[in-house]
């Protein structure tokens, strides 16, 4: 928390009625935000950061200032690259480049003369570059920009915490310290569940004895900033279904929950999402069988954190990453021991693994089952085999 | 050609409406000639509307004409005529039928151009009479009619362009520009923004919308590579011209000696297609990746790095999208690429269907010398293909590319028709 000092929160104290106040901290900026929070627990203290999109305009800037301060970061990027370890996937330069424009970008609030946000109108490079005199009203202050941005090169803190931002899939997700920041790799999930959700419409796993599936909802298993269940609730919004809920989601992490909750909201899915508290099936009703079930469970071998990049290991949680000893499989394992408990026939289970080794671990253990048909390890786009799909038999 | 449909029908709507407004204002006129000056300064503001329509068009007309070569075609007009009318023309029956047919064509084209003239004529006409019309009636009917011709030209105008020139599957829709920046260093990476603001500038000239959508600055200064999306009418059909390797000659000056140096960029252009439904590609011709370097990825690894790429096997082409922020967008972008590039190649190979589509018969024009800019030591733009050329070198790099693209249409017809 303190390393976010400068950056403006929104701190939700529920308080002990239905309706909780609000209590707001800013520590730099003094702006509020009318908010409030309908958590049922009377004790939750819990904070959602503003995504840095989402806060006001204060400061005008004029563009030499804002492309000096864009000079400054390469310099300052140039110079800690150096120390940056090339093979534990830290950024290279031209990734720091990106994250300087993305930061730029989602700080200006308007050009003077476009009235439009700035991403319809020009590139920052072309932006800064332009002779024209433009001026611009900015969210953070430059020296603010410059203190986040010695956060990022010289803590290594991930520019998704200092913007409170994570871009997935089409989704723009508030993130906080307290979930991991959604993979692009993980996109993928999404697009398997898709494929079933074709051919259920299309029939092609022939008969209509799969409606119990078009009409049951999906489960997204350890669900942190709630991506893989937001994105799934709309892709199922958006093929007409209406049951609810469309989606349950659980998270062991209590901040995790409130993040999901939020996200949910901002993304008009509030009404068809149930996020729910505790580990794995734990908060599960037992009657409940799902059409597919979805997981990014933590895999990482415990023995291996150390040696991820500081962004990593540093400042994402460890609760989202650390899959134990056993090869990382510890989560994977009480996973797969409960799934074919909860899905229904046909049903889709679709999981994320650290890579081949995992990914075989998993459809060996499915295999035993004799529950599942169709058991795929799938690659992800850099050819690592990273999911195992299956479907359980009929 | 969807949009093409879309943005014509915009163009009569919006005159459907000027001819509404038109219509109640005249009943208005009727009703209360009394307050003759309010009406008749509404009337200014449709004669300026019209007025801005029909400008417009006369710089397609201006285009059309141009490319059409009227002083060529004339030329052809009177040796065709004399030797239709010499005496021994029917001595030879199939020589002179080639000779009438041919007559007859060069005077379709001819009259073409001059009924584009004599729309723009009456248009203008009608509209200045409307300016000084005595009463409201008249101005009334003067405007009718310069509409009438306006619409006329309009439908005229695209006819002839469709027929002629941007008659391609693809040549109604917006474009996506890439720039990539060639061998040459600092020199060609500043060539390449060169590049970049030519097209900017052609595309505010002509009117066009353009989003530079990717831009990847060089070390040093420069761009590696950029990426425009433009949008407007005919888009891809005009930069289609543009494909291919651009030459830079000139004093560097990134070197101290200011020695000569020449600079390479390549130009790839293809369509802007909104649905990637609307083009099949089999399945598993089309080999999708990251281009993020092997590692051990997933929650290992952060990293804001959601570039894809995607590759058509039987040909080997393949093309990028790294302007979105997720993995998803840009494989969506890349799709739509590499189909819309994809049935621009079937379109130009001419085979009906992209399944038949095979490394052998995608010819590499692209990366083949398309033009010269010449800056040092004498000033130079020379067109490789169609030989047009100016000595106006900073006209055509602030976006004066219609000379050139005009040129390589025509030239593009006349090769198609020789074939």
């Amino acid at each position: 928390m303190s390393s976010l000092a400068r950056q403006t929160y929104l701190l939700r104290v529920a308080s002990s009625g239905p309706r909780g106040v609000v209590k707001r901290r800013n520590d730099v900026t003094g702006c509020y935000h009318a908010h409030r929070s309908f958590s049922s627990r009377s004790d939750v203290v819990s904070a959602v950061p503003l995504r840095l999109s989402e806060q006001p305009a204060r400061y005008t800037a004029r563009i030499p200032e804002l492309d000096n301060f864009r000079r400054w970061a390469k310099l300052m990027a140039e110079r800690e690259v150096t120390d940056f370890n090339t093979i534990d996937g830290s950024p290279n330069l031209q990734t720091l480049h990106r994250e300087i424009d993305w930061l730029i970008s989602d700080n200006i609030a308007s050009v003077q003369g476009f009235g439009q946000s700035l991403n319809s109108v020009k590139h920052v490079s072309s932006l800064l570059n332009s002779s024209e005199l433009y001026s611009v009203t900015l969210r953070l202050s430059i020296e603010e920009l410059e203190h986040l941005w010695r956060k990022r090169t010289m803590e290594r803190v991930p520019l998704q915490y200092l913007t409170h931002t994570a871009h997935w899939r089409d989704l723009e997700l508030t993130v906080s310290d307290a979930v991991l920041i959604p993979r692009p790799e993980t996109e993928l999930l999404i697009d398997f569940a898709e494929e079933i959700l074709n051919r259920l419409e299309l029939q092609l796993d022939g008969t209509s004895t799969w409606n119990h599936l078009l009409s049951s909802p999906w489960l997204d298993l350890g669900t942190g900033s709630g991506a893989l269940a937001i994105a799934m609730a709309q892709a199922l919004q958006s093929r007409g279904r209406e049951t609810v809920p469309l989606v349950l989601a659980t998270d062991k992490s209590i901040e995790a929950v409130e993040v999901a909750k939020h996200n949910a909201t901002t993304c008009g899915v509030q009404d068809v999402i149930q996020v729910l508290n505790g580990s794995w099936f734990e908060p599960i009703d037992d009657s409940i069988r799902f059409a597919g079930i979805l997981s990014n469970p933590p895999y990482i071998p415990t023995e291996l954190l150390g040696s991820l990049q500081p962004e990593v290991y540093l400042h994402e949680p460890r609760l989202a990453l650390d899959g134990g000893v056993s090869g990382g499989l510890l989560h994977i394992t009480s996973i797969c021991a409960k799934i074919t408990d909860f899905l229904l026939p046909g049903g889709l289970f679709a999981i994320e693994t650290h890579g081949a080794e995992q990914a075989k671990f998993v459809g060996r253990l499915l295999e035993q089952t004799r529950a599942f048909d169709d058991i795929r390890t799938r690659a992800d786009y850099a050819g690592v085999c990273r999911f195992v799909t299956a479907r359980k038999q009929r | 050609m969807i949009r093409a449909r879309a943005l014509c029908a915009s163009g009569r709507s919006a005159l459907n409406a000027l001819a509404r407004d038109l219509k109640s204002n005249s009943r208005l006129v009727q009703a209360s000639s009394a307050n003759a000056r309010t009406n008749s300064s509404f009337d200014f503001e449709t004669v300026g509307a019209v007025r801005r329509r029909l400008g417009e068009l006369e710089r397609r007309v201006d285009s059309a004409l141009e490319i059409a070569d009227v002083k060529g075609l004339k030329m052809r007009f009177e040796s065709l005529d004399e030797r239709s009318s010499a005496g021994d023309l029917w001595e030879d029956a199939n020589k002179a039928r080639v000779v009438m047919a041919e007559l007859a064509g060069v005077r379709e084209e001819l009259d073409a151009a001059r009924a584009f003239e004599e729309h723009v004529s009456d248009a203008k006409t009608a509209l200045e009479l409307a300016e000084v019309g005595e009463s409201d009636n008249e101005m009334s009917e003067m405007l009718c009619e310069a509409m009438a011709s306006v619409e006329a030209l309009d439908e005229a105008l695209e006819q002839w362009e469709l027929r002629r020139l941007l008659g391609g599957k693809y040549d109604a829709l917006g474009a996506v520009v890439q720039i990539y920046a060639g061998a040459g260093g600092l020199d060609a990476q500043d060539w390449t923004e060169m590049l970049e603001r030519m097209y900017i500038g052609w595309c505010e000239k002509r009117g066009y919308g353009v989003r530079v959508t990717e831009r990847q600055e060089g070390e040093g200064g420069g761009l590696k590579t950029a990426t425009l999306e433009v949008d407007g009418r005919h888009a891809y059909g005009y930069l289609s011209s543009e494909k291919g390797t651009h030459r830079l000659v000139r004093q560097s000056p990134f070197n101290k000696d200011a020695a000569r140096q020449t600079s390479f960029a390549a130009v790839d252009v293809i369509p802007l297609l909104q649905d990637e439904d609307e083009v099949k590609v089999p399945e598993g011709d089309l080999e999708i990746t990251t281009m993020r370097s092997s590692g051990a990825g997933g929650q290992n690894v952060n990293k804001l790095e959601t570039a894809v790429r995607i590759k058509h096997v039987p040909t080997g082409i393949s093309v990028k999208a790294e302007e979105h922020r997720t993995q998803a967008l840009n494989r969506q972008a890349a799709m739509l690429r590499i189909k819309a590039k994809l049935t621009a190649l079937a379109e130009e190979a001419r085979v009906a269907d992209i399944a038949e589509l095979r490394g052998d018969i995608v010819k590499a024009e692209w990366g083949q010398q398309i033009r010269n800019y010449v800056l040092h030591p004498y000033k130079m733009v020379k067109d490789v293909r169609t030989g047009v050329e100016t000595s106006d070198v900073t006209r055509v790099l602030n976006g004066g590319l219609d000379e050139y693209m005009n040129g390589y249409l025509r030239w593009k017809a006349s090769k198609n028709e020789s074939e």
